[in-house]
């Protein structure tokens, strides 16, 4: 699966690799900023103060 | 072998594979951020929020608001000043323990059976040791001699260090008005308690901090000389 999106990008290896590391952050960022904050507020209450 | 599946398409297997090895990977990740990346964003929120509550009553500065039985949840009716924290460290205090509603928000949380500020009794407080801000990640360090301050909407209370003790998340005792299993506790004392997790990451434990009150003022002279003091060390 990914070695066939690898293979997929454009340019050479250095260009692909590029790549990948922007896909990457762009990735994380979303799962940071969007995904994981949204998350957290389907998480029930818990019956006692934790943590 | 790896000259043949360069060519062909990648199998179910393998696309599975690398599905699940995908789905560890956000797992994992979700913990790197609530620990390294949601923790320090909420802590410098939780910190600007309670300086925006300043102590003099400024035109600016917002309002505690005035204790009264039955507070609704969630609702600031005071702040602490623990310099061993942090010079700076001052953190808003809110009526309630939900997590949702107090703790991940607010940042400490006063125990609804508990008593107030200044009060006979025990004032009790929670908050988290790791994540949301971590408000009392370094309740450990308080020793002997170390000073909290209170403030509410008219008053400055200072509180003093007596005992620290872990215990069973069941022990609820350590919160009443005469705390359980502190040392040299008597009935009509003035205490606060913090409590939080024990050990840091777990939630097997509670660390308990038992404090007691040394001295209160109305508020109208500004900040304690002795806290300005300890800010400034």
């Amino acid at each position: 699966m990914y070695s066939a999106l690898f293979r997929l990008l454009p340019g050479n290896f250095v260009l692909k690799v590029l790549q990948v590391v922007v896909l990457l952050a762009f990735v994380v960022s979303v799962l940071f900023f969007i995904v994981f904050p949204f998350v957290e507020t389907l998480f029930p209450e818990e019956p006692s103060v934790n943590g | 072998m790896a000259r043949a599946s360069r060519t062909s398409r990648p199998s179910f297997i393998q696309v599975l594979g690398e599905l699940l090895i995908t789905i560890g990977i956000i797992l994992m990740l979700y913990v790197v951020w609530q620990l390294f990346v949601n923790d320090p964003l909420v802590s410098s929120t939780q910190q600007k929020q309670a300086q925006q509550f300043v102590a003099d009553k400024e035109p600016s500065s917002k309002k505690f608001i005035a204790i009264k039985p039955n507070l609704k949840q969630g609702a600031v009716f005071a702040k602490m000043h623990v310099p061993k924290f942090g010079n700076d460290y001052e953190r808003l205090i809110g009526q309630g323990t939900f997590q949702k509603i107090t703790l991940n928000v607010v940042g400490v949380g006063h125990y609804l059976s508990s008593d107030w500020p200044g009060e006979k009794g025990n004032f009790a407080v929670a908050a988290h040791r790791t994540s949301h801000g971590a408000p009392f990640a370094d309740i450990d360090r308080l020793k002997t001699g170390d000073k909290v301050w209170v403030e509410t909407n008219d008053s400055w209370f200072t509180y003093e260090y007596r005992q620290t003790k872990i215990v069973k998340p069941s022990e609820i005792g350590v919160i009443d008005d005469l705390p359980k299993g502190m040392n040299g506790a008597i009935i009509g004392g003035k205490y606060m308690t913090m409590t939080s997790c024990h050990p840091k990451w777990s939630n097997e434990q509670r660390i308990i901090v038992w404090l007691e009150l040394v001295n209160s003022e109305p508020k109208g002279s500004g900040m304690p000389a002795e806290l300005l003091e300890a800010k400034r060390r």
